[in-house]
């Protein structure tokens, strides 16, 4: 039931794919319904005819490389022997002189009986052992694997139940065993190693995603998950263009080192600038209206939203940081001036910050507003019968906000570390172009959709009016941020 | 699963080790000049009539801190017996890096991880005699006996010595009226106070230091 459904989602998620953004092989697959251990041993059967060694040989293998075919053709050959016996496919002699207790349940050690039950091997109680020649009898072997497999995931690097002994259970062993329940619960483990050993293998980061993403290079790049999330592959967390990894991981614990301080100084709420109520921003865009006086104003300037206009020179006009201008003038003692690049720098940061914080907190919003617009797209079809196909801009426009969100909140991470005044400039352009497309598509896109469900309204046009304005929106939004 | 017979064969087993290393060292007795106590050998047996409740028996091993301690494991067999591994603790107090001084818990890989179903309950006996021989304060289960044992390997040795005095001795009465005699009281008074006291070590010492 539940793979059934993860696979309609696919479905439905594959029609509205980006394909002209993310044309580099990658392949997102849910772990555990979309056949994984079917790629996984797809490649083991490739190595099968590349070594002529067994499929349970070979798995063993690519786990040990780490499914890393190069680093596996380079080392394998010239040290065939050491490394099987490392792996654990090879049993190693040399255990018998140093600990002779290792041979004991060996055929002509054990005296016939098994070393776990101390049962008799009979035509009842059969023996089995792997290539390493350990017998125990069949229900050991089966009570074995299970206590193994409810253990936990490292199930997979169970070795042979004789003390010391290298040599790995092969995954035959466990299907031969392991019944309905645990063999499930061993097809986890199997799945999850490959997703874990496999450095072309990413788990995809937002929470509740059970899906991850195989990409062959592993270079700096966002990949996008079924989910219609996007992260970086790199380093695995959420996309973060224009910064590198390394600028984001810096400028992450700058903000959990100072995160404090910055929360103190900016609670969560701002006064209206006119009636001195406190407001909190609950919602994407920048143009608050107070609901005590109903003063309209910008929550980053708090100035007047009417100065806001085009006319003005563009609405976010005051997301423009000119640093405080140092007071030449007036001879300052060393001490003052340290302090006062100290500060200088805080006031920086915190502007860098709060926009960042902005688009974060904007950028979960509108992730929240992602279902409840999938819940109108079902009533507008329901209700009104347009085609699924001519509310799919809805869905799109939600997504690009998302992405134009995620690119602005880094901007701002790639603008506090950018030093040069020129490209800053240029820079700035930029963003404040692809702030502005985005804003507007994220307030028309949260305007309440109820008006066009309304049945006794027979016009349309008053819809396709909203659905042409957002479609342009949406494409020039999204023309601004791949070309920034 | 649960599977009584392999862990009566085992006890059995046991049982028989422990009769063989008192025949043996009773023919040693005839023989007063190999007169050795059995330091290697492990000894198991149930207690009440709980088969999966055991006290074993390990000695301290010769020429470490330990040697001539007798030193009683409380075992529980789990229900999972032998696919998870006994658990093991000291009843006997004893002063090492990987067994807690006050509890008496156990840091041994094979109680734990690297535990397998082809082990046994002798195996692990074995297993930890050879942990009194060579402890790993690297692993340590009591930080304070590990830092002693890294910083200050003399005292570690002294109070290891000294707990096994102590709590892992069966003393003779002649071992107590020499350790009272040491303190400076004479003999024949010191018998006569262990006497009293019913070989109350510490009452008798009350009652010489008292009287």
């Amino acid at each position: 039931m539940q793979s059934q459904h993860s696979n309609n989602y696919e479905d439905d998620q594959d029609d509205y794919g980006w394909p002209d953004e993310e044309d580099k092989e990658q392949v997102s697959y849910h772990h555990q319904f979309d056949n994984d251990e079917k790629r996984q041993l797809e490649k083991v059967q490739k190595l099968v005819e590349l070594l002529g060694c067994s499929q349970d040989q070979g798995i063993a293998i690519m786990r040990f490389f780490k499914w890393n075919m190069d680093k596996l053709q380079n080392e394998w050959f010239s040290n065939e022997r050491r490394l099987g016996i490392k792996m654990g496919i090879e049993f190693d002699n040399d255990l018998s002189k140093k600990f002779p207790l290792t041979m004991q349940s060996l055929a002509h050690n054990n005296q016939g009986y098994c070393m776990i039950c101390y049962g008799q091997f009979s035509q009842k109680n059969k023996q089995d052992n792997m290539s390493c020649g350990h017998q125990f009898c069949q229900e050991d072997w089966r009570s074995y694997l299970s206590q193994k497999v409810n253990e936990g995931f490292q199930a997979v690097q169970s070795k042979c139940p004789q003390h010391l002994c290298n040599m790995v259970v092969p995954h035959s062993y466990f299907v031969k065993y392991l019944q309905k329940e645990d063999m499930k619960t061993y097809m986890k483990w199997f799945c999850k190693a490959y997703t874990d050993d496999n450095k072309n293998v990413r788990w995809c980061p937002y929470s509740g995603c059970d899906y991850c993403v195989e990409y062959q290079d592993y270079g700096e790049s966002d990949v996008s998950c079924k989910c219609g999330n996007s992260f970086c592959f790199k380093c695995g967390s959420e996309s973060h263009r224009p910064c590198d990894c390394k600028q984001t991981e810096t400028w992450k614990n700058k903000n959990s080192a100072e995160s404090e301080n910055i929360t103190w100084i900016m609670a969560n709420t701002k006064q209206c600038p006119e009636c001195r109520k406190p407001i909190e921003k609950n919602q994407g865009c920048n143009h608050m209206t107070c609901k005590m006086c109903s003063y309209e104003f910008c929550w980053l300037c708090q100035g007047k939203w009417s100065e806001h206009g085009q006319k003005t020179g563009g609405y976010y006009n005051c997301n423009k940081y000119e640093e405080l201008k140092s007071k030449g003038d007036v001879k300052i003692s060393k001490d003052e001036t340290s302090r006062q690049a100290a500060k200088n720098e805080l006031d920086r940061y915190m502007f860098y910050f709060e926009r960042f914080n902005n688009h974060d907190k904007a950028e979960k919003h509108a992730r929240s507003l992602r279902p409840v617009i999938k819940a109108k797209i079902q009533l507008l079809h329901e209700i009104k019968k347009y085609p699924p196909s001519e509310l799919d801009f809805l869905d799109e426009a939600i997504n690009e906000v998302i992405k134009c969100r995620q690119v602005l909140k880094y901007t701002y991470v790639y603008g506090y570390y950018l030093k040069n005044q020129k490209e800053l400039n240029l820079f700035q352009f930029l963003q404040e172009d692809l702030e502005k497309n985005c804003d507007y598509l994220h307030e028309l896109i949260e305007k309440p959709l109820d008006p066009y469900l309304d049945t006794n309204i027979v016009d349309r046009s008053t819809f396709y009016h909203f659905k042409g304005q957002l479609i342009n929106y949406y494409q020039v939004t999204r023309k601004v941020r791949l070309s920034s | 699963m649960v599977d009584n017979g392999r862990i009566m064969k085992e006890l059995k087993e046991l049982q028989e080790a422990t009769k063989n290393v008192i025949t043996t060292s009773y023919q040693q007795q005839s023989n007063p000049i190999t007169l050795q106590s059995p330091t290697q050998q492990v000894q198991a047996s149930i207690v009440g009539d709980n088969l999966r409740h055991w006290t074993g028996t390990i000695f301290g091993p010769k020429d470490t801190c330990f040697e001539g301690g007798i030193f009683k494991i409380d075992i529980e067999i789990p229900g999972e017996y032998p696919f998870k591994p006994p658990k093991m603790r000291f009843i006997t107090k004893i002063w090492h890096p990987n067994i807690s001084s006050q509890t008496g818990a156990i840091c041994l890989d094979i109680l734990k991880n690297e535990w397998t179903p082809a082990l046994t309950i002798r195996t692990a006996l074995i297993s930890l005699q050879a942990l009194l021989c060579a402890p790993e304060p690297d692993d340590p289960q009591d930080a304070e006996v590990a830092r002693q044992y890294k910083s200050d390997k003399k005292l570690y040795e002294y109070t290891a010595k000294m707990w096994t005095e102590n709590f892992a001795k069966e003393q003779t009465v002649d071992d107590k009226v020499k350790k009272l005699m040491e303190m400076g009281f004479p003999e024949d008074i010191c018998k006569e106070a262990l006497e009293r006291y019913d070989n109350d070590e510490n009452l008798a010492l009350n009652f010489l230091l008292g009287g």
